[in-house]
């Protein structure tokens, strides 16, 4: 390639650019949203009592980054996902602070704590700095990129779990978050994937799938949310499946900490 | 009817205003691309999709105020990153990318190019280039690119191009 460059008649011959990208712009503080959305446990009489809540992360405004799913694929490309993991981080603790006292999910990449060894450390003192108790927060850990340090991201996880922050995995049944995953991390909560709640209530082999992640999460001892509920339907078949913590566009869209906070206020 | 631009008609040299409806980079808006042209180009008769990538803003915003005016839905990158996560989200139409963008290797288009036939392969591809050479245009065409284009070119003339290989897939 660097012969097609200086056959172009100019060219770095192969030396890295240091051109600013716009991931610094990301990065730089004040850039990043978040957005909660609320996950609620559903009472046997059929009342939702707020679980808690998760932080979502939204690129700039009018960008083509406000997509989160587009922001992470752009940073992973990037090779600098751990760096947009603290950032995200950052801006979730810092809109967390001045909330009620509620449980935070706020998510990570596995990769992450396999790669950054001093991110407990930045996790401490994020949460110092925003007020937000460890007990209060469950660290989501989703997988989406190639294989992570299994030996590193367990001493990452068990050092977490000495501050007292609870661990989740997300998206389980998708891509990476595997049974591998799930091994590694021992979680307290487990969120099932929208790819299985998603007509749920249409589709019989949906259904026994959600059954059988439900009872394999509740084999760790861990909590089971379903994540992607959209219609009353698929909410009955969530329960139907023994889940009664779930979230999604049915029960609650994102909202702002301000709205979050009117809500509340309002109960 | 093609809606006319503000600077359609308008001489850059005679008209204070053409200057100033133009960003930063209108050199090589000036030099680049010929935006007085009156060539009339339909607009597509469903709205089109279409992802420019260019590390330069003024030619951005050329190509997004032109090909916006005549019915396309238009993203616009500025890295190859950028553009890759748009593409794995996003289906376009076409794509139109300059060889050369902020990167280590000085040809991200063929990178994107290779990108492309892999993840959109009815997706249609034109690269520019001021830099253009016979290898690097045979590599370009190896990979499957569609039209590969010297800077600079007016854009009415990129547009016949666009149209032609939309009627063609039809």
């Amino acid at each position: 390639m660097t012969a097609l460059r200086m056959a172009e008649g100019g060219g770095s011959y192969g030396l890295p650019s240091v051109q600013r990208s716009l991931l610094d712009d990301v990065l730089e503080p004040g850039q990043l949203r978040a957005l909660f959305q609320p996950i609620y446990r559903l009472t046997e009489t059929g009342e939702r009592e707020l679980f808690g809540v998760e932080a979502l992360i939204r690129g700039p405004v009018g960008t083509n980054l406000e997509m989160p799913e587009v922001l992470f694929d752009y940073a992973r490309r990037k090779h600098r996902i751990a760096e947009l993991d603290r950032a995200c981080v950052r801006a979730a603790l810092q809109t967390c602070r001045g909330l009620p006292a509620l449980r935070f999910f706020i998510n990570v990449h596995a990769s992450t704590l396999g790669r950054d060894d001093s991110f407990v450390a930045f996790l401490s003192q994020e949460m110092a700095a925003a007020g937000i108790p460890p007990f209060a927060i469950a660290l989501e850990i989703g997988e989406h990129d190639a294989p992570y340090d299994r030996a590193a991201f367990r001493q990452t996880l068990s050092a977490i779990r000495a501050l007292g922050v609870r661990i989740a995995v997300d998206d389980f049944g998708s891509g990476h978050a595997n049974a591998r995953l799930l091994l590694d991390a021992r979680p307290e909560v487990v969120k099932l994937t929208r790819d299985v709640v998603e007509g749920a209530d249409r589709d019989e082999l949906r259904r026994r799938l959600l059954a059988d992640l439900a009872r394999t999460a509740e084999g760790f001892s861990a909590r089971v949310i379903a994540e992607g509920v959209e219609t009353a339907e698929e909410l009955a078949a969530v329960r139907a499946a023994g889940i009664d913590v779930v979230q999604g566009y049915f029960l609650s869209r994102p909202v702002t900490a301000e709205q979050l906070r009117e809500q509340l206020r309002s109960k | 009817m093609v809606p006319r631009l503000p600077w359609e008609g308008v001489t850059p040299t005679a008209d204070p205003m053409y200057l100033s409806m133009i960003p930063s980079g209108a050199g090589v808006l000036m030099t680049g691309f010929d935006i007085n042209s009156r060539t009339h180009v339909p607009a597509p008769s469903v709205p089109r999709r279409m992802l420019v990538v260019d590390d330069e803003e003024a030619i951005l915003f050329a190509m997004d105020e032109y090909f916006t005016n005549r019915g396309y839905q238009v993203h616009c990158a500025r890295e190859l990153e950028e553009a890759q996560a748009l593409l794995t989200y996003h289906k376009y139409d076409v794509v139109i990318a300059d060889l050369r963008l902020t990167g280590i290797n000085g040809a991200e288009g063929l990178e994107l190019l290779s990108f492309v036939r892999d993840c959109s392969p009815k997706t249609k591809i034109l690269l520019l280039t001021a830099y253009g050479s016979p290898m690097v245009e045979a590599e370009a065409r190896h990979r499957g690119v569609h039209a590969f284009l010297s800077k600079p070119k007016p854009l009415a003339e990129i547009a016949q191009m666009v149209l032609g290989f939309e009627e063609a897939g039809r």
